[in-house]
């Protein structure tokens, strides 16, 4: 498919990314305001699809989640078929299915939880994990309708990536959504802070193993490979801004467990943290998709990017 | 593509796990100890006494925070000046302090009460904050406020549930099947709602009132052991003889400065989910 052909599906899926991305905050919102079951029915919100004048108190944060699942849903029903019509690699269209798929098991298990208040724990936990799971899919969509993934797939130059990242990077993807659980897991009061901080280390000496690996090759080969080492770059900067904002979240929870109700910068911080896990999440998948694809897993000949050219 | 199968694979134990973890036992008689000798339904003597107290509190209680209500205009509007109520303290002594009994009365069964406790949800704010039923016996949840709530108890022991309670409806009866020292309940609306339910295998309880005096009516002569549970200064138990007939006074004291860690925030026990505690301490044993 032509570039510009491809622009008009890159377009909607960033803007489902875009949706995406509002909805997590809309959910952590819900979570940090105590609001999860401030609405007891579903999929109807107490026995209607609009009821305004009962949005009183924290109903406003579990409701606008529900009208902007179901807009992301829309968005995503949309965005699969365009990928299923346009998209003529096949792979990109099974994706598209898959997302699909998890945005409809998503909506499915936010109404369970609504629903079987006696499991709210293990529900809120896979809730979450899903909310995340369905985002890296969407930013995975965007990523290779992209035209500069395009301009990567055609691209002929040659480049050996050490044979260790990519595996580095699946272990950075798979420690990060583990790291992801257990802050929910901690975020739900289901279990301590320790693991959360156990991953923390885990998670952050993979990926600076990952920054660093990247900065190598880009030395070594004297090249700006810059289709790496900006993405790696993000990585960096979420990861220190993640860090802080953990620290910043627990103790802006211990100073608030006997406040007589959520407030600020509890509320503030800790959303920011979980949309701060989100972004990380995106940049490293940006980066291992690259990796992948640089290092030759999806075809036969490696390829380099030529120095300084923009993808 | 292969990124993202491992999570999922460990997301679906971690819930198959929980989610067994988490099945709570048929709803029915509150359970009996192992090795109990059958208890024997209660018959008034004549010669029940009494157990009264008082709940001190030394040094400076915390002070009382304003609650922002604005969130729900009626609320801000019925309830203008609403104050913190999880410490409440009056000349040194503690209000809403549950006092019950702990042990002693294993050998008998009493027959639950016809009488309903009110739970009241009058100015956002529930009235009383802490109160105690039988296992079995009725709740009747109540609302006097022109707006909407949501109605939820998340105990460990018993099943939980989720209503909802518009102005003016019904009241909504409710009980608990088996014992629990305190089921929190919490209004997810209006998040700075909560109370807390002690629900016992026996009728005698009390909640300290605002000069922090309680009494226990009605006891059979025996030895037993009485538990003051306060939602932010925990448990103390006292241990009292009570005779034939007689009144027994006993004394708990909470101090500023005790220690207190809550659940939500610990770094350990690392790895134990809410629903398996009892089996890993069955396990640990
Ligand atoms: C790579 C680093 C980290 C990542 C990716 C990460 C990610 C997350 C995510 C996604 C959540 C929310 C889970 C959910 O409910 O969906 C969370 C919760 C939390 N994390 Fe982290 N985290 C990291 C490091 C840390 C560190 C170093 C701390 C420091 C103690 C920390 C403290 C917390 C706290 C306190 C919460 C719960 C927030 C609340 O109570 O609402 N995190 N984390």
């Amino acid at each position: 498919m032509p570039v510009r052909e491809s622009e008009g599906l890159y377009r909607f899926a960033l803007v489902t990314v875009g949706a995406t991305f509002v909805l997590l905050v809309l959910g952590a919102l819900v979570t940090s305001n105590e609001a999860g079951d401030s609405v007891p029915d579903w999929p109807t919100a107490f026995g209607r699809w609009m009821p305004l004048d009962q949005i009183v108190g924290n109903v406003i944060y579990e409701y606008t989640h529900r009208i902007a699942a179901a807009t992301v849903g829309i968005l995503m029903l949309v965005l699969a078929m365009g990928v299923w019509w346009k998209e003529k690699r096949a792979w990109v269209r099974r994706l598209g299915g898959v997302a699909l798929l998890a945005v409809l098991v998503q909506a499915g298990l936010g109404g369970a939880r609504v629903l079987f208040v006696e499991h709210r724990f293990a529900l809120a936990l896979i809730h979450a994990f899903m909310g995340q799971f369905f985002f890296s899919l969407v930013v995975s969509l965007a990523l290779v309708t992209s035209p500069g993934w395009r301009r990567l797939e055609q691209s002929r130059s040659e480049i050996h990536l050490p044979a260790y990242l990519p595996r580095l990077c699946s272990a950075a993807v798979v420690g990060l959504f583990v790291q992801l659980l257990l802050g929910a897991g901690f975020r739900h009061r289901g279990m301590g802070i320790l693991p959360h901080i156990l991953g923390a280390v885990g998670v952050s000496v993979l990926l600076l193993g990952i920054i660093w690996s990247v900065r190598k090759v880009a030395r070594e080969r004297e090249v700006e490979l810059r289709v790496l080492s900006r993405p790696a770059l993000w990585v960096a900067g979420l990861l220190g801004a993640q860090l802080g904002l953990g620290i910043a979240a627990y103790f802006a929870r211990r100073a608030a467990r006997f406040d007589p109700q959520p407030l600020e910068p509890m509320i503030s911080l800790t959303v920011a943290h979980v949309a701060g896990g989100a972004l990380l999440l995106a940049a490293l998948l940006v980066l291992t998709w690259r990796v992948f694809w640089l290092s030759g897993m999806r075809r036969a000949t490696p390829v380099l990017q030529p120095a300084g050219q923009k993808i | 593509m292969r990124i993202g199968k491992s999570p999922l694979v460990l997301v679906l134990t971690l819930a198959a796990l929980s989610l067994q973890c988490g099945k709570k036992e048929e709803v029915g008689e509150a359970p009996k100890e192992e090795g109990a000798a059958p208890a024997v339904a209660y018959q008034p003597t004549g010669d029940e006494g009494t157990i009264t107290g008082v709940v001190n509190f030394t040094g400076q209680p915390p002070q009382r925070r304003r609650i922002q209500m604005d969130a729900d205009p009626v609320c801000a509007q019925k309830n203008p000046s609403a104050l913190s109520e999880d410490v409440i303290v009056n000349n040194g002594k503690l209000q809403n302090v549950f006092v019950y009994v702990k042990s002693g009365l294993e050998k008998y069964s009493f027959s639950v009460p016809s009488e309903e406790p009110v739970l009241d949800q009058n100015g956002c704010m529930y009235r009383p904050r802490v109160l105690g039923v039988m296992a079995g016996q009725n709740l009747k949840i109540i609302t006097s406020d022109p707006t909407n709530h949501n109605i939820h108890p998340t105990p460990k022991n018993n099943p939980e549930w989720n209503v909802n309670q518009p102005p003016g409806s019904e009241p909504i009866i409710r009980s608990f099947p088996r014992p629990e020292v305190m089921i929190p309940v919490k209004c997810n609306q209006h998040p700075w709602m909560r109370a807390y339910v002690g629900v016992l295998r026996h009728p005698f309880h009390a909640v300290s009132r605002e000069d922090g005096s309680f009494e226990i009516k009605g006891l059979p002569p025996g030895e037993y052991e009485i538990e003051a549970w306060h939602e932010r200064y925990g448990a103390q138990v006292a241990k009292v003889t009570v005779g034939a007939k007689e009144t027994k006074q006993i004394e708990f004291t909470y101090a500023a400065g005790q220690a207190y860690r809550p659940g939500s925030l610990r770094l350990m026990p690392a790895l134990v989910l809410p629903c398996c505690e009892k089996t890993m301490a069955r396990a640990a044993k």
